[in-house]
């Protein structure tokens, strides 16, 4: 065991390496939000990234470099931040958000990359529009909701106006806008996802949130940007079970 | 349980401050601010886990989110908070980690008090730290709340006004109709009946006084030019001393409440978004490890959730201070190494255009408030 501790304290000494100036920059940074672990003047991974995330954040430059090679010039550094200024850009550590687009997808509903896709380029447009739902099960088709759409820089932005709610119309609502992240391509589809709303109440509530349905609109042949109809057909949506279609068409269109 | 029905009997409030009054002096700021009081305490460590500490599961395994969402290396956030994520994603909201105001007795009445006199003494001041930001930022004004909530308290006396209809106030709930037909009997019974029958069937629709409908009104009254500058919402319930749960049960379904909170006032506020910050504030975090009824208790660290359009980095602000045993507050908490009063101070700061020492001196009462608001609204 003595001989075990003597070999021990001859590798902290000597094979070790312990310095003065790691020490100094160990001291300083464990007074921060970087852990540098011990303060043992021994160089290691946790003193090397709480020094690395320390310089980051507070953007410090120094001389001849951050790394182990220039300790006697970052103590040095910290040695002279007699006032703590320095030292207090680093007492609490930010940890920068990076949330990965497949998790994006999941928490929301209207997200969509359109980063890979010719969006329409031309002039803005706003147009009127309604939608008509079809229900299988009762065969008969109304018009549950209408509008205005407006076409800026290619993305759809729906402001409801009217909305059906089983056999009741809610007019004027104004307020109705859709959460919908929808663009028309430069072929004239669209592409985007939206979550279905299908419980707005008057005084503009939405009784139910949204369902966090993504939906898949193909583009109506025949179709002739702005002044076509049936641009999108919803050729299914089952939120809640039940079976219908829906149809949206555009009317009216005038240049923004 | 649904969430509406679980927060049906509980009192949820809502109380607005800072409409303009003719005559008095007008700040020039635009921001808005509003603060959402968990109270009960909020388990920090359940709502956002730090994932990357190696103690996390070997201390509380069972009180975990198995699903969490990891928003970056070290932390997740529980999956009820997926509207919160989706505005971390499109760098509007924040996290400040470890935090608590610098208050260690976890008493409900105490703690409340202090989060919002904005000092570390209880019962020790008769205003609040926000209405004291309000009268140094020269914001006037009227509250629209029964009582004033001491937060909003400040030197300017604030004039109440509560309508006596409230929207939806005059509708019963089916349920409590029910509950009364079912307490009487006879010919009583057959009138709570009929009533019910006749009652019109709303029962999903969202009542004032339920936390996602105080939000939407408050949403709706921030975004008016001539409307409120900073609202107040009490979120009950976050007490969780029993059968607290992790990926579901009580805790979960009260985040899903802020979750659906926060994002009904991002809707409603509209453009009004880009110059409002939400913080919710809590009055302790609750223990490390689970209990013996499948809860926890009455600790210290916790979590505070930003969001708004001042912010412009997404990020978690903390400084970490471990969940092994010798890490923790009275070997039973997580220690709060962030003192609360800095957050506030920056998201006043930063909504009322304020300046750092001003606010810690006269809004705080205390110089040695750290100055963060860089580090939060960039």
């Amino acid at each position: 065991m003595i001989r075990f501790l003597f070999i021990l304290i001859s590798f902290v000494t000597f094979g070790g390496q312990a310095q003065a100036d790691v020490r100094c920059i160990q001291a300083y940074l464990a007074e921060t939000a970087f852990d540098p672990g011990p303060v043992d003047g021994l160089w290691g991974a946790k003193t090397a990234a709480a020094l690395e995330g320390f310089i980051a954040q507070t953007g410090i430059e120094i001389e001849g470099g951050e790394d182990r090679s220039n300790s006697d010039q970052i103590c040095a550094v910290f040695s002279a931040d007699t006032d703590g200024n320095l030292q207090a850009l680093g007492k609490y550590r930010s940890y920068p958000v990076a949330i990965d687009t497949d998790l994006l997808a999941e928490i929301d509903p209207t997200y969509f990359d359109f980063s890979g896709f010719d969006l329409y380029q031309g002039p803005d447009y706003a147009c009127r529009f309604a939608t008509y739902t079809t229900w299988v099960t009762r065969s008969d088709t109304y018009r549950s909701a209408s509008g205005v759409v407006e076409i800026i820089d290619g993305r759809l932005v729906f402001g409801r106006h009217t909305y059906t709610i089983g056999d009741n119309p809610i007019a004027n609502e104004s307020y109705l806008q859709d959460l919908s992240n929808l663009a028309i391509l430069a072929t004239g589809q669209i592409v985007g996802r939206t979550p279905y709303f299908w419980d707005y109440t008057h005084q503009g509530r939405v009784a139910r949130r949204p369902h966090d349905v993504v939906l898949s609109f193909r583009y109506e042949p025949g179709f002739r940007f702005p002044d076509g109809r049936s641009i999108l057909r919803i050729p299914e949506l089952s939120p809640d079970g039940g079976e219908f279609h829906g149809t949206v068409e555009l009317s009216g269109c005038r240049e923004l | 349980m649904k969430r509406r029905e679980f927060l049906a009997a509980s009192g949820a409030t809502l109380a607005l401050a800072g409409y303009p009054v003719h005559g008095f002096t007008q700040s020039s700021v635009d921001g808005r601010v509003v603060v959402i009081i968990l109270e009960g305490g909020m388990d920090g460590l359940t709502a956002v886990p730090p994932v990357g500490d190696p103690d996390l599961f070997r201390q509380r395994r069972n009180l975990t989110a198995s699903n969490a969402l990891e928003i970056n290396p070290f932390f997740a956030i529980h999956p009820s908070l997926k509207h919160f994520g989706a505005m971390l994603s499109r760098n509007e909201a924040a996290i400040v980690h470890a935090t608590a105001m610098p208050y260690t007795r976890r008493s409900h009445f105490e703690g409340q008090n202090v989060v919002e006199n904005g000092t570390p003494e209880p019962f020790s001041q008769a205003t609040g730290w926000l209405g004291r930001a309000m009268d140094l930022a020269g914001i006037a004004g009227r509250a629209m709340a029964l009582d004033t909530p001491l937060i909003i308290r400040g030197a300017t006396g604030i004039d109440n006004f509560y309508p006596a209809s409230i929207v939806g106030s005059s509708t019963p709930e089916a349920s409590l109709l029910a509950t009364l037909e079912n307490m009487h009997q006879g010919e009583d019974a057959e009138i709570f009946a009929t009533i019910r029958n006749n009652a019109p069937q709303v029962a999903e629709l969202p009542r004032v006084r339920d936390p996602e409908g105080l939000a939407l009104a408050a949403g709706r009254a921030l975004s008016l030019s001539d409307g409120p500058r900073v609202a107040v919402i009490r979120i009950p319930e976050f007490d969780t001393h029993a059968n607290q749960g992790a990926d579901a049960g009580p805790h979960a379904r009260l985040l899903e409440v802020v979750d659906q909170t926060i994002e009904t006032l991002r809707i409603e506020l509209g453009n009004t978004w880009q110059d409002t910050i939400v913080l919710t504030a809590t009055e302790f975090g609750r223990t490390v490890r689970v209990n013996g009824s499948d809860g926890t208790d009455h600790g210290f660290g916790s979590v505070s959730l930003l969001a708004g359009g001042l912010i412009n980095t997404a990020t978690v602000l903390a400084r970490w201070p471990g969940l092994a045993q010798r890490d923790l507050f009275e070997s039973r908490d997580l220690m709060a190494t962030l003192d609360f009063r800095a957050v506030c101070a920056a998201c006043v700061e930063a909504a009322f255009g304020l300046d750092h020492d001003e606010v810690a001196e006269k809004v705080f009462f205390a110089r040695d408030i750290d100055p963060i608001r860089a580090l939060l609204f960039g």
